[in-house]
């Protein structure tokens, strides 16, 4: 198991990350979202041991990652702008992975095939999704306990992205393996990740199971005969909070029956509510904290 | 306590090795262009040259030290490989992607550190080789096996032999200078700075060494009665400066050059010099173990978040700049604090500081520091001023320490009241007589109420040249110039002079040395090697009318070679 613990990180004099404590459990698939300079590409940069923590500790099965070669051999980091050798191939690029970790040529091919990418090209050749796609092809097929992917979706067209989504279910299924990724696109993240791990302004705010978390969020609209008082809602543990006379939008952490009941105690004329996705969370809870920073 | 130890397993394991062939294998094709472009410019006899067609023309169509010329070449290669491998090799830190990559990689640190290092190394040395090789062979294709391997020539060992000596002194001071220029380039976050700190540490002996006399010798402008100029060649060859063991110390080409010099030069004999360069290398080798500890230690601890960013480590900007300011202002000081090149200097400081960090920022601490570095300079001039340059100037040897005295006197004509332009020159030979270097004592005594250093050309009358040989081999030259006003002083003088037969007249120099002084211009203007000093030597040598091996070593060594 990979275990972040109380991990925190300055880049210049600006700490990018705060007492970040989380597990990562084998087989599992954690989506890292927060806004642009979260810590999101630098969290991921601490677990594959390019950058070394300045508090805490990140450790694989109890052994720290940073400079541990057999915890490294597990891991790998695919950047949001991967290097490539200078003139160098696909298949350059996989013998040099084929040093390091354990690639299956086999796997290779078989994603080569359904990403339909040609191996004796230039990577520099190559447009910016289907370099994205031929390092997530080597990726895959390296075969890392933990695969770590800075923005994941990005140049990849809607069909490759199915196969992208396809392949990482297949393998995850297949084999003990765990994906770690970083991507903006939400929508696309709630809909492969079973964790996710919200970080804003270097710190944790969300973290754990996709649908559990979500589940506890609920957006409610309500409308009253009388002018609304924001103190009524004082009790809820409220992300956000938009009152316009006497209607109310609210973002309401908690159990949805325990909030209907206290609710209904200042007798709206209607209440409707809604489930929650991924992306509203996001923005709400962004919006909530810059609220609380003002 | 260190978690690992000094010297880590010196052999790959399958991985490292299996990578190591795949870095070679990639970067082959770069690899073998740049050994074509460096063995074509050790080699360039090969394609015609006119300069070498001079070089004929001058020593009558004997091809000459193209041994020499190529060995300067190797040398040449030799820096240039170290001053590049190390940026080509530790490239990956200098861009966020390729750190990304590279420090991902299932291997530890002083690991990669040293796969890196070690394929660089390698590299360097089969480059060495290979160019000395070439030259080896080429030694034996002009001069046949025999005088390649055997006795040959003013030298008790073949060329050939030489050769292979030059180039294990290449290859250890190459290694120690490519593992110096390792650590310097692992503190860089970009290729410009890597490139530009490497290139300052290697024009820091050079910009110490010049500074360094600049100093000195305006301090002995500013203590001495003796008009001095501002002729390198005269100071190096003085007994004042020992200066080139410290430039041979601080500079690796350098001290490469030392050894080709020692060794082509015919000074292989030259034990006291041999044995000061072989300390010189072993003290590069410790700065170089030093410097590979450094920088295993730095890797491991480096921060990579820091690429592509200014670079801020201790040994580079840091220190870099102020260390060079500081020479500067020695350069271009005089004692005064206040004139325009310390302004001057002061601009260019900032605008060093603004390039480093790539802003333009100005703080209290830049200011502060260089008013310091102005203060110590200024320091250093006033400390020298009254201590007689450190007690190194004076303006007479101890009478004791006289060996032998040689004076050289310039006569201007006069026609009419004026100045001429004809110039009438006399020298002595060497006198060792001790009555005449008590006379030659007395008058140097009485010259310093004559002389007069800052004399206009146009108002001197003569000049007198005394060259002093002193114990330990050290020599001591003082030029004074006479004013117009003290002519008849002069004109009694050279009288005396004549009358006892001390001096001689310079239009009685054989052909020989004639000859010789011509070919040696030769030897200069075909710009073979730097023989400047070697030269100016010579040449000052046959001046006097003295022969002596110098002089042969030139004929023989350099013309026959």
């Amino acid at each position: 198991m990979l275990e972040l613990s109380h991990v925190s990180k300055c880049l210049g004099k600006k700490q990018v990350l705060k007492d970040v404590s989380l597990q990562i459990e084998d087989g599992s698939i954690l989506g890292l979202i927060g806004p642009n300079g979260a810590g999101k590409s630098t969290l991921l940069r601490m677990i594959a041991g390019v950058y070394r923590c300045d508090g805490g500790r990140i450790t694989l099965d109890g052994e720290r990652v940073f400079d541990h070669r057999e915890a490294k051999s597990q891991i790998l980091f695919i950047s949001d702008d991967p290097f490539q050798f200078f003139h160098a191939t696909l298949r350059e690029m996989k013998a040099f992975y084929a040093q390091w970790y354990e690639l299956d040529e086999a796997l290779y091919y078989q994603y080569l095939q359904m990403f339909q990418l040609d191996e004796r090209k230039l990577l520099k050749q190559f447009s910016k999704g289907m370099k994205r796609q031929a390092f997530i092809l080597l990726g895959l097929a390296a075969q890392p306990r933990y695969l770590l992917l800075d923005e994941a979706f990005d140049g990849l067209d809607p069909l490759m992205r199915r196969h992208f989504k396809h392949v990482i279910a297949q393998r995850i299924a297949d084999r003990q393996m765990s994906v770690v990724m970083a991507s903006h696109d939400l929508k696309e993240m709630e809909g492969l990740c079973d964790h996710f791990m919200m970080l804003e302004g270097g710190c944790l705010r969300y973290s754990g199971d996709m649908q559990e978390t979500l589940g506890q969020v609920h957006r409610i609209q309500l409308a009253f005969a009388q002018e609304v008082q924001p103190e009524w809602f004082a009790q809820l543990d409220v992300v956000t909070m938009n009152i316009k006379s006497r209607v109310v939008n609210l973002y309401v952490r908690g159990d949805v029956e325990r909030i209907k009941e206290y609710l209904k105690t200042y007798k709206p004329l209607v209440m409707e509510i809604l489930p929650v996705n991924l992306e509203e969370l996001f923005i709400q809870e962004v919006m909530h904290q810059k609220e609380v920073r003002r | 306590m260190r978690k690992y130890p000094l010297f880590q397993s010196l052999f790959l394991n399958e991985q490292e090795k299996s990578y190591a062939l795949h870095y070679l294998r990639t970067n082959g094709r770069l690899a073998l262009v740049s050994g074509i472009i460096l063995l074509l410019f050790v080699m360039d006899f090969l394609i015609p040259n006119p300069l070498v067609q001079l070089v004929l023309a001058v020593f009558g169509g004997r091809v000459v030290m193209e041994e020499a010329n190529a060995v300067m070449k190797l040398l040449i290669s030799t820096c240039i490989l170290a001053y590049v491998l190390p940026l080509f090799q530790f490239r990956f830190l200098m861009k966020r992607s390729h750190s990304d990559l590279y420090l991902s990689l299932p291997i530890e640190r002083k690991r990669l550190f040293y796969v890196h290092y070690l394929i660089g190394l390698c590299y360097m040395g089969v480059m060495v080789l290979m160019l000395g090789m070439a030259v080896f062979v080429m030694s034996a294709h002009d001069y046949g096996i025999v005088p390649t391997l055997g006795q040959s020539g003013i030298y008790f060992i073949g060329y050939g032999w030489i050769i292979v000596m030059l180039v294990v002194i290449f290859l250890v001071l190459g290694a120690c200078l490519y593992t110096f220029f390792t650590a310097c380039i692992i503190r860089c976050h970009n290729v410009l700075d890597g490139l530009l700190i490497c290139g300052a540490y290697t024009l820091l002996p050079l910009l110490m060494y010049y500074s360094l006399l600049i100093f000195y010798n305006t301090m002995r402008e500013h203590l001495l009665i003796a008009s001095y100029g501002y002729e390198w060649s005269l100071m190096l060859s003085s007994s004042d400066a020992h200066i080139n063991v410290l430039a041979a110390l601080t500079s690796i080409p350098w001290q490469m050059n030392e050894w080709v010099k020692l060794f082509f030069l015919g000074e292989i004999d030259a034990q006291v010099e041999g044995t000061l360069l072989l300390l010189e290398l072993l003290v590069w080798v410790g700065i170089a173990i030093f410097a590979y500890r450094n920088g295993v230690d730095y890797f491991v601890h480096l921060k990579s978040e820091e690429s592509e960013q200014p670079t801020k480590s201790l040994f580079t900007y840091p220190l870099l700049i102020p260390f060079v300011s500081f020479w500067l202002l020695l350069a271009v000081g005089d004692g005064t604090l206040f004139h325009m090149m310390n302004l001057v200097l002061f601009v260019l400081y900032l605008l060093a500081h603004f390039f480093a960090q790539r802003k333009i920022a100005l703080s209290w601490r830049m200011i502060a520091m260089f008013v310091v570095l102005l203060c110590i300079s200024n320091g250093l001039y006033q400390l020298g001023y009254a201590t007689n340059g450190f007690n190194l100037i004076h303006e007479m040897p101890q009478r004791e320490r006289i060996q032998s005295v040689q004076v050289e006197v310039q006569l201007f004509e006069i026609e009419e009241g004026t100045l001429a332009q004809d110039i009438k020159l006399y020298f002595s030979e060497s006198m060792q007589d001790a009555e005449v270097l008590d006379a030659m004592y007395m008058y140097h005594q009485q010259w310093l109420a004559y002389a007069d250093a800052k004399v206009s050309w146009d108002e001197q009358i003569g000049m007198i040249e005394v060259s002093y040989e002193l114990d330990q081999g050290e020599r001591m030259v003082r030029m004074y110039a006479f004013p117009l006003a003290h002519q008849e002083y002069l004109k009694q003088l050279f009288q005396e002079w004549l009358e006892s037969g001390w001096l001689k007249d310079y239009g009685t120099e054989s052909d020989t040395d004639t000859e010789s002084k011509d070919t040696l211009l030769g030897v200069k203007e075909a710009g073979w090697l730097d023989l400047h000093e070697s030269y100016l030597f010579v040449q000052d040598t046959m001046l006097r009318g003295k022969s002596n091996s110098y002089l042969s070593l030139s004929k023989e060594g350099l013309l026959c070679l």
